[in-house]
Order: structure tokens, then sequence, then C-alpha cells
């Protein structure tokens, strides 16, 4: 599954779960995608989004952004979405630190947590995933 | 085959100095002239008074194992899971993410507020990290 698919897949999950429907959702907030890749990927068109992203708690910071928004009266419903294709790396959204940056200087050399952004072998990596196997 | 290369830091025209050290055998930090902060990293300015009056010093290149995390999920090239990924906390008084070399990547040897020392690892002819290993005697 995608990285933008595991985003669909959890929100459609949380959509019924809330008992709406996805014409219910008129806000979208996520990080590292976009809010209009999401929106474009559901269907959704949004009257407001939200794409900060400041690390892990982005998350946080869009569940007050949104409260925030439907007080204002810039939207009824937020979705927000999060998902990571970190094992299987299939359609991961690149992230590049530039190596004269700040991180690139003194925080990518000794923590490089993300793998590669280049996966060699699409069908290599579908058989590590293990949501894959039979 | 060789093993792939890390990531290399490109130096700036304000962190040079810091990467010239590094290189030379020598961790380089910067205090404050008006208000005698330590601070990292490098920059022409006092990130607590904001003077521009500061200077560059050799640190001790000690310090202690503030906290640390251990990495097991797949690594970019020039890692090997599982390996830490420490904070270390430099007698001087700033902190600066590192590994910890030539002890072993777990829990147990991983004590924290062990005492620490830089080793220099050099990447390539610009570049040399600075990298930390438990403290001899």
């Amino acid at each position: 599954m995608s990285q933008i698919q595991l985003h669909a897949d959890a929100a459609l999950n949380a959509i019924a779960d809330a008992g709406l429907k996805l014409s219910d959702i008129d806000g979208i907030a996520t990080a590292v995608e976009t809010p209009q890749q999401i929106a474009h990927y559901l269907g959704i068109t949004p009257t407001w989004v939200d794409g900060t992203s400041v690390g892990g708690c982005s998350f946080m910071l869009h569940v007050r952004h949104a409260a925030a928004a439907i007080e204002a009266g810039l939207c009824k419903t937020v979705l927000i979405t999060h998902a990571e294709s970190g094992k299987s790396m299939i359609g991961k959204q690149p992230r590049s630190t530039p190596p004269d940056s700040l991180n690139g200087q003194f925080e990518v050399a000794v923590r490089r947590l993300r793998p590669a952004q280049h996966v060699p072998d699409p069908g290599a990596a579908l058989h590590e995933d293990p949501r894959h196997h039979p | 085959m060789a093993e792939p290369a890390r990531a290399k830091p490109k130096p700036t025209p304000e962190t040079q100095h810091f990467w010239d050290g590094t290189q030379a055998g020598e961790l380089r930090l910067q205090r404050c002239d008006a208000c005698a902060n330590v601070y990292f990293p490098p920059r022409p300015f006092c990130p607590s008074c904001a003077s521009r009056k500061v200077s560059v010093f050799k640190a001790s290149g000690k310090g202690t194992l503030y906290s640390y995390v251990i990495n097991h999920r797949p690594a970019a090239p020039g890692f090997t899971p599982p390996y830490a990924i420490a904070v270390v906390e430099l007698d001087e008084g700033p902190r600066m993410m590192s590994n910890i070399i030539d002890c072993p990547q777990t829990p147990e040897a991983l004590e924290l507020d062990m005492k620490l020392e830089v080793a220099f690892e050099k990447l390539d002819d610009k570049i040399t990290l600075p990298l930390f290993r438990p403290a001899k005697g």
C-alpha cells in the first residue's frame, strides 16, 4: 500500500467510525504529504486546509488549528491524517536535507533515520512488507 | 563491496571553523564575549544575548551521555542498525547530537551520564565527524 493510500485507508476508517460521510469533510490537515494531495485523492473540496509541518507534534497543532477554524466558522468538520510507508517505502515522499543546512551539517550525518528515498527494486520492497505476504 | 557512504555535511561560512576543527582533531565551540555563554551549533552571534562579539575556542572534547535512542529501522547508507543516536552533554555546556562508537549499541552498555570523549571519524579530505566513545580511565 502506498503512503497516500495509507492516509486514505485510515481516513475512510475514521470517517466511518465517526458515523460521517466523505462529503461531510470540509477541512483537511496533514503534514509531510500536503493537504491538497490528500484532498484531491479523497475527492474532497475543503474550505480550510492546514499543512503545518513541525515534526511529530504537527498533528496536535492541527487539532488546535482545526478547533480555532471551526470556532471561526471557516469549516465544520476537519479530517487530520498521517501515514508513513516507512517499511515498504512505497510512494514515500522524498525528504531531502540540503547538506549545507543546519540539519544537514549537524544531524543527518549522525542520525539519518529515514531509509534512502530511492527503492531500486519496488518488487523487492513489496516482499519485505509483511502485509503483502500471503 | 565498500559500505555506502554517509550523508556528508557541507560547511557554510558560519560553520567552517567547526569543520576545520574536527579535521584538525579539535572540537571547537563558541563563547560569547559579552555574556560568556557557550553554545552550539556554530553561528556568528550569541543565541542568549544576541551579541555579535563571539570567539571560537577549543573545547575539552569531554562530555556525558545525556540521552539516546537506538534505531532499529532500515537505515540510510553508511548506517547499520541497530545504532544509537545520542545527545551528548559537553563539559562546556552545550549538547550535541552524535553517535557512540567503541561500545555495544544496547541499553545495558549505554548508561545515562556515562563519561564520553570525542572521537574523530574522517569521511573524506574535507569532512571529519565528531563522534563519541566511552572515556578511558
